[in-house]
């Protein structure tokens, strides 16, 4: 399987500004219905930036590892999150701790400041490296910043997989992906821990009576 | 041969798990036992082997045990066994105050033996990327103990340590991203690159800026699960949370593990970097997690907390060690990673025991109970004197050894404010064992206060039902059995460290240097 790099490169770079977007577009999101939405499609356009890396560079086990981020985290987690959602009497994330502007502002920033970060630190150009660097960690501070600003059990875990995105994204651009049994683990355990934390989700509709972390405050000290 | 035994440490219990997961709870028992018996032995002679015989390889090279893995292997399979001992007791109280549904023991036991070989399998893998893989899937299955008993504050700790430890075993993948970014031009394509047999022997080639880039991430990452301060938020409250067995499990085992997992990151860094780099961080580290957790040893009114913040206290005095390096350091911390796994692991089953039986865990409301639950008591007493590092035990040396070490490595000042901080946590637990066990019921604390106008003895009959075997006057027939068999388990690593005060067999010394070695940069 071969793909013309230069095309290969377009797709990329794409991939890599409309990933940025939909993370801006995350961290200004209160409905946590759209937030499951964006975040499966920025789990696609991630394996498909992958997969085109892949495909450029020969690397079959690049187009592997990219076809299963693609499965399992643009379609098999968002499901688990939807099936959650409907459960729950929690649809939107009322009281963040910063408010949709201050998040849109955030996010706009860490895009300026991961670009500018990065800016000159570039290792190889290869196919991706150019404008993928600054996008990888983009997404992981954005992901960052959701995690912390957010209350609702199920806004948390949408934090942790556009963390997670932003380092398969790393990944990709850095080094063309793991060796796949090594991504193979990563992705397993991915699965599990969205399903424990389904799980957990359940346990605190059951004994809390919410899914919003606020009621947990009682551990201190 | 040695694939023989790595399958019956690792893949047993695996198996045994899945078993026990739909079992009854006494089915369950009677397979998780054995299988955790046979899996610890296993994996003690799969040890001794590579102690007597050098590391092996298995497997096409995914397996690679040398000395330290091996260490580590040991530490975590004892752990484990004091741990799955204790867990019978655990269950039988919680089936007796009603709070088991019907399939939970059997799933007690097969998550406690996922959470074991994940830990056990963890120091085996020769892949930085498998190890972080193990790492990870530890944390989730032991997130799904930590909130095991479905209180609002176990579901609390048990969301903090999975949204915690994600984050924190995120950046962990980061660090283990730029190594293989950085070994990848050295190596080429492989999955060795990886291979920390291979990384060790290349580091002088590594990028030195992704080098240091690839181990801040991964001392925050690894950092996060060893409960370095400032990464540390979720280990008190997991810690405290978990069942007894389960914490004593995280707390001697898991912690080390992680530290295992920076270990090798830092010896990888100092072959690119040279020493100053990683050593200087983890000295800083270790002597902020030691600092941050005083206070709020001294100030502890809960017991397990009490444990969990002193695992904090240990695992910076560890990271200190690390940090200090040479060889009177390493030592010191080899001796002294194993003596507070037991006493820790000891300590914890004690603690809740003594929590069960007396229906509190507030530290002011535990008064008098040496008259209450002597055995428990006194395993307790023992276990806190050895984790507040007095004399003679294997953890006093240890802690000793690594001070010295240090003042020897040009940390002298280091040494000295960790010296200080030493023994004030001594008076911090010296103070709370007494409130504990001296001190008249329910007097020595503020909250307790109010209540002591209702006297001691009004108190004292409504508990009556909840105090088991050992605690009461004279038990006969299996009750008796259980007793002798308690004293066994708790008594047993207490002597064990007591003694590794006084004495080290030949055998043990010869393998912890091999074990200094190792983390010295050396090819073992």
């Amino acid at each position: 399987m071969s793909l013309d790099p230069r095309l290969a490169g377009e797709i990329v770079d794409a991939c890599a500004a409309a990933i940025v977007l939909v993370g801006v577009g995350l961290a200004s999101s209160r409905s946590i219905g759209r937030s499951i939405w964006l975040v499966a499609i920025q789990s696609i356009l991630v394996g498909i930036a992958a997969i085109g890396v892949g495909a450029a560079t020969g690397a079959a086990h690049l187009v592997a590892g990219g076809l299963l981020a693609l499965g399992v985290k643009g379609v098999v987690v968002p499901l688990v999150l939807g099936s959650i959602l409907r459960r729950s009497a929690v649809r939107r994330e009322r009281h963040p701790i910063l408010g949709p502007r201050g998040s849109l502002l955030a996010a706009v920033a860490i895009v300026f400041a991961a670009s500018a970060a990065t800016d000159g630190v570039l290792l190889d150009a290869g196919v991706a490296a150019g404008r993928v660097v600054p996008a990888a960690i983009a997404e992981v501070l954005t992901g960052l910043l959701i995690v912390m600003t957010r209350r609702k059990a199920l806004s948390l875990v949408v934090g942790l997989l556009v963390f997670e995105n932003g380092i398969a994204l790393t990944a990709f651009a850095l080094t063309y992906g793991m060796p796949l049994v090594v991504e193979l683990g990563v992705l397993f355990d991915l699965l599990i821990a969205i399903v424990v934390a389904w799980v957990y989700a359940r346990r605190m509709l059951d004994v809390l009576g919410s899914t919003s972390t606020d009621r947990l405050r009682s551990l201190r000290g | 041969m040695i694939e023989l035994l790595v399958l019956a440490t690792i893949g047993l219990p695996c198996i045994a798990g899945i078993v026990a997961w739909y079992a009854e709870a006494d089915r369950a028992r009677s397979v998780v036992l054995p299988a955790l018996a046979i899996a610890v032995v296993a994996g003690l002679g799969l040890a001794g082997l590579v102690f007597s015989a050098g590391p092996v390889r298995a497997f096409d090279g995914l397996v690679v045990v040398d000395a330290l893995g091996a260490y580590v292997l040991m530490l975590v399979l004892v752990v484990a066994a004091i741990a799955g001992a204790g867990s019978p007791a655990h269950l039988r109280h919680e089936a007796a105050a009603g709070t088991l549904r019907p399939h939970d023991a059997g799933r007690y036991y097969a998550l406690f033996l996922w959470f074991a070989a994940g830990l056990a399998a963890t120091p085996l893998l020769d892949n930085l990327g498998l190890v972080w893989v193990g790492i990870e899937a530890t944390t989730i299955v032991s997130a799904l103990l930590v909130g095991f008993a479905r209180t609002p504050a176990a579901i609390e700790a048990a969301w903090k340590y999975l949204i915690l430890g994600s984050i924190g075993i995120g950046f962990a993948l980061l660090g283990t991203l730029l190594v293989y970014a950085s070994s990848v031009g050295v190596l080429g394509e492989t999955s060795d690159a990886l291979a920390w047999t291979r990384l060790v022997g290349i580091a002088p080639q590594l990028d030195p800026g992704l080098a240091r880039l690839a181990f801040l991430f991964a001392l925050a990452g690894y950092g996060t699960k060893a409960g370095l301060v400032p990464f540390h938020t979720w280990l008190p409250d997991a810690h405290s949370q978990a069942p007894s067995p389960i914490s004593a499990l995280l707390s001697g085992a898991a912690l080390a593990v992680a530290l295992y997992a920076l270990a090798r990151f830092h010896v990888v860094t100092v072959g690119a970097l040279g020493p100053a780099f990683s050593s200087t961080l983890l000295v800083v580290f270790g002597l902020i997690s030691l600092a941050v957790a005083l206070p709020f040893i001294v100030a502890q009114g809960d017991l397990k907390r009490l444990l969990a913040y002193s695992s904090i206290e240990h695992l910076g005095l560890a990271t200190l060690a690390l940090g200090f390096g040479g060889e009177l350091a390493l030592l010191g911390l080899s001796l002294h990673l194993v003596s507070h796994g037991l006493a820790k692991a000891t300590a914890f089953l004690a603690a809740g025991r003594l929590v069960a039986e007396r229906g509190s865990r507030r530290i002011g409301r535990l008064g008098g109970s040496l008259a209450h639950s002597p055995m428990e008591s006194r395993a307790l007493v023992i276990g806190a004197l050895i984790l507040s590092g007095l004399p003679p035990s294997g953890l006093f040396v240890g802690e000793i050894a690594i001070l010295l070490g240090g003042v020897q490595a040009g940390w002298g000042l280091a040494a000295g404010a960790a010296a200080a901080i030493l023994a004030l946590a001594v008076a911090g637990l010296l103070f709370h064992l007494v409130r504990m066990v001296v001190a008249p019921t329910g007097r020595a604390d503020g909250v307790a206060q109010s209540e002591a106008a209702a006297p001691a003895e009004l108190a004292e009959p409504r508990e009556q039902p909840e105090r088991q075997a050992g605690s009461s006057g004279a038990p006969s027939g299996p009750l008796a059995g259980r007793a002798v068999g308690s004293a066994v388990l708790l008594g047993l690593p207490l002597a064990v460290v007591v003694a590794a005060g006084a004495w080290t067999p030949a055998p043990i010394a010869a393998a912890l240097e091999q074990v200094v070695l190792i983390l010295g940069g050396g090819r073992g």
